[in-house]
């Protein structure tokens, strides 16, 4: 049997109460008007049965049809039957005559209904309210029930979010909603957890697979460069083409080779302080004839005086510079890139903005993950292995993206000495 | 027999209570948005669409209105009524196309998309306000004095009780609406056949009724008896006008199940509320041979005292809950059309909610909620406030909706600017009723010929400018 709903309960709670409570109180309003009166009668009819041998029979008809409306004057010889609860009073006029008066009770109950009509009215109206009222709490308390199992379902669905607290809620219901809430922020928070986690694991098998396969791919292709340089002393003009691509190639594949090897074993890191403004200017360098290709320019906004943070130079070299060339991929001709550093309590923060069209929506959760790339011809390593170096460096990398560009901001820790001059400075 | 009659009266107004209670409890749904709310997720069959539209067509007012008028002015109450509003009805299949091309929630919403300017919403959907309010106020009104008569209880207590009706039908939208609508119709048709038989049965053949006015009171059958005829003329096309542009009924096209639906219908509302006419025309007439109102008494007062003076108590009490069920059906449809007009159109609430953000449109709900309970309020104060002039501006609030929706109806002028227009009709047909006291079914006319004219004009020179 399908079990019934809070809602179907309450408004039945309620309306059995409001009818019970409307039957108790007008049939006490009705039981005590219909006692009151009939008593009434009876002293009326008592002082009538005395004073009746002084009034006249015709009086007594007059009188009777006037002021006693719920008796009727009978002849006394005529045979009664009678129910028990009426009355009979038997009365003598002056004339002689010798009458029955009969009380009609339900005469007497019509007129009390009819005289306190306003209690049935009224009776009618509270009944309509209590019913109205019971829907609308069986409505307002089963509501949020609803809501809240249409909340679950949704994040059944993985479709998070929080419900909003209603001011004029029952304070369980509040409750339930708080509960709820914290029960959701703390899921997305296992979720990132896990997620982390999971991408972790992930790298780590992938760095080694990596590792392991560029190692074996990084011989035969030393051994090709070898024998193209050889082959390319003694071939014939008319396969210099040939060679010239082979050669291109040869060369693809070995910067690859160099980025999995990068990405899989980051390196012997010896940490020191790196200035940031050498890092710039290296960088610059590096990066200055993709730059004019595209003519594109570069601008820096360094901090001054410029920090220098604890790393491994060659490794933040590689990080700045996959970003650096990242952004001048996403720039459009004439562009502005431009190259930053601000400080953030311990640590310093190096940022780099294109003018690009933005992260595609496709990728952006998965932006940092190696192969992941927004463009065809991008191995989709370089954001992997800047994302991996600030890692190992202690610090993080994150992204904005809008359709005016998007900005890199990567968190690293201040060197320790400028960090105690700096607080020997302010004070 | 007063006992009986009480009794019967009670019996009638507590079953109707319930019926109604339990109906509209039945459409309160667990989850909801705007478009079901408004729309009833434009899903509605040919049964409850024809039972929703021929219940708000019968307000409290045609049925105690045009049963009172009957009985005291005789056939002219064809000629200013009903004539008007069945003429009204012809020009509601030209629109269904139009209305239902568009995915809008309103008629204000419509305008504007139809002709490229939100400040049209804006007139349109405060006007709308204001009009609705008013005319609930005559429901009101209408209500509380049948129920004043049915329960024996003050008018003011009675026009709390029917606050509360039409409170809790509207609350749960388009979907409660409907359901009590066909409870409503029901009823009225019930109660309606019942009177009309009752009276045939006292009174006579309609032949025989016919006859003997011809004989009595000859002047009852002619079409112009009592009012100029210049008078039921505009009466009649204001009536007309005012049925062809009302948003009650445009929203009940727009969200019936389909077009097809919608002709359905539109096909079939002339046979239901024909009939109730018929009924009610037969009730009007047949009662003057059997009874006369003493002068001077209201309309409600009189259509209650016609009921209990020529039928018996069942058939009165029937016909008294046909009034109530008149008087419900069409306050709550338009109370739920001031509260959009309020929270959708006039950006009382948010207005682009994503699909997928059910709390966000429980609050706007929410919000639309208390827009039904404040504009019934003000309603429900304005109905117990001695305002002599109410039932006229009644009239003015359906003209001032014929002149919003008319013209970009039926008779558009090309796209060209519309609110410059609208605006000057709209305040030439105020400062008609309000400054010159001319009556709003005169005024309608010259505003909504220079609404015509301007609009006219300007969409030619915007054409020849474009070209």
């Amino acid at each position: 049997m399908r079990p019934r709903s809070i809602s179907f309960r309450i408004k039945m709670a309620v309306a059995s109460l409001a009818l019970l409570l409307i039957l108790l109180l007008t049939s006490t309003v009705f039981y005590g008007e219909y006692r009151w009166t009939l008593e009434n009668e009876v002293r009326r009819m008592k002082a009538l049965g005395e004073a009746s041998s002084q009034i006249s029979e015709e009086s007594l008809r007059t009188l009777l049809r006037r002021s006693f409306p719920f008796w009727d004057l009978h002849p006394s010889g005529e045979p009664l039957e009678l129910p028990e609860e009426v009355l009979a009073v038997p009365l003598a006029t002056r004339n002689g005559t010798l009458l029955t008066l009969r009380f009609h009770p339900s005469r007497m109950k019509g007129e009390i209904l009819f005289q306190q009509r306003h209690v049935l009215v009224m009776s009618v109206i509270g009944l309509v309210l209590a019913m109205e009222v019971a829907i609308f709490t069986a409505y307002t308390l089963a509501r949020p029930l609803h809501q809240l199992a249409r909340a679950c379902e949704r994040i059944a669905k993985r479709k998070w979010h929080v419900l909003p607290l209603a001011p004029g809620a029952p304070r369980e219901i509040l409750l339930l909603q708080k509960a709820f809430n914290t029960m959701v922020e703390e899921l997305q928070h296992w979720q990132q957890v896990q997620h982390q986690v999971f991408r972790m694991e992930r790298l780590a098998a992938l760095g080694q697979m990596v590792a392991g396969v560029s190692h074996e791919i990084r011989n035969p292709l030393a051994s090709m460069r070898v024998h193209l340089d050889l082959l390319g002393e003694s071939a014939s003009t008319e396969n210099g083409p040939s060679l010239k691509i082979l050669d291109t190639e040869l060369d693809r594949l070995n910067t690859l080779v160099a980025q999995l090897l990068t990405f899989a074993r980051p390196g012997e890191s010896v940490h020191g302080p790196v200035a940031l403004e050498e890092l710039f200017t290296w960088c610059g360098n590096i990066a200055s004839v993709r730059l004019r290709k595209k003519r594109l320019r570069m601008v820096r906004e360094l901090v001054s005086p410029s920090p220098r943070v604890l790393g491994s130079m060659p490794q933040l070299q590689q990080l700045l510079l996959n970003l650096v060339l990242n952004a001048i991929q996403a720039s459009p001709p004439e562009g502005t890139i431009t190259l930053g550093s601000s400080l953030e309590e311990k640590n310093c923060v190096l940022s780099v903005r294109d003018q690009g069209p933005g992260v595609p929506h496709h990728i952006a959760p998965r932006l940092f993950d190696p192969f992941v790339s927004g463009h065809k011809e991008g191995t989709g390593l370089g954001l992997s292995i800047a994302a991996r170096i600030a890692d190992l460096h202690g610090g993080s990398i994150s992204w904005e993206s809008s359709a005016e560009g998007t900005l890199f901001r990567v968190v690293l820790p201040i060197c320790r000495e400028d960090m105690t001059s700096e607080k020997e400075t302010s004070s | 027999m007063r006992l009986t009659l009480l009794l019967y009266q009670l019996s009638a107004f507590l079953l109707y209570a319930l019926f109604l209670i339990f109906l509209a409890a039945q459409a309160f749904p667990w989850t909801e948005d705007r478009y079901s709310f408004y729309l009833d997720r434009r899903k509605i069959g040919l049964w409850p669409s024809l039972a929703t539209f021929c219940a708000t067509w019968m307000s409290a007012a045609s049925i105690t209105g045009f049963t009172f008028w009957l009985s005291f002015g005789g056939y002219a109450a064809f000629t200013g009524s009903v004539y008007g509003w069945l003429l009204g009805l012809i020009f509601l299949p030209f629109a269904v196309r139009k209305l239902r091309s568009l995915r809008v929630l309103s008629l204000p919403e419509w305008l504007s998309q139809t002709y490229g300017d939100e400040r049209l919403r804006k007139v349109a959907a405060i006007t709308l306000v204001m009009a609705y309010t008013l005319y609930i106020v005559i429901q009101f009104r209408a209500f509380g004095t049948i129920v004043a008569h049915l329960l024996s209880i003050r008018i003011t207590l009675a026009s709390v009780v029917v606050y509360l009706f039409v409170l809790y039908t509207t609350f749960g939208g388009l979907p409660s609406v409907v359901r009590s609508d066909s409870l409503n119709l029901a009823i009225i048709l019930g109660g309606v056949t019942l009177g009309a038989f009752w009276v045939l049965g006292s009174a006579g053949s309609p032949l025989h009724i016919h006859r003997e006015l011809l004989r009595s009171s000859p002047e009852l059958l002619s079409p112009f008896s009592g009012e100029p005829p210049l008078y039921l003329f505009a009466m009649l096309f204001t009536w007309a006008f005012g049925v062809a542009s009302n948003p009650q009924y445009a929203i009940r096209i727009i969200s019936a199940k389909s077009s097809r639906t919608a002709w359905k219908m539109l096909a079939l509302a002339p046979f239901v509320v024909g009939w109730i006419y018929l009924c009610l025309t037969l009730f009007g007439l047949g009662s003057t041979l059997l009874f006369s109102a003493p002068p001077g008494v209201d309309t409600e007062t009189g259509y209650v005292m016609l009921c209990t003076s020529v039928l018996p108590p069942l058939p009165a009490m029937l016909m008294l809950v046909a009034a109530l069920a008149a008087a419900i059906s069409t306050a709550n449809s338009q109370l739920l059309l001031a509260a959009c007009a309020l929270c959708y159109d006039l950006g009382l609430g948010e207005r682009n909610i994503p699909r997928d953000e059910p709390f966000r449109e429980d609050r706007f709900l929410f919000r639309n909620r208390l827009m039904v309970a404040l504009i019934a309020t003000v309603a429900l104060a304005l109905s117990l406030l001695p305002l002599p002039g109410i039932l006229a501006l009644g009239r003015y609030s359906w003209a001032v909706v014929t002149l919003c929706f008319l013209l970009p109806l039926y008779f558009p002028c090309g796209r060209g600017e519309l609110f410059l227009p609208l605006l000057g009709a709209l305040g030439l047909h105020t400062f008609l009723v309000f400054f010159t006291a001319l009556s709003p079914e005169y005024a309608l006319f010259p505003a909504l010929a220079l609404e015509w004219i301007t609009w006219k004009i300007l969409a030619r020179r915007e054409a020849l400018h474009a070209a």
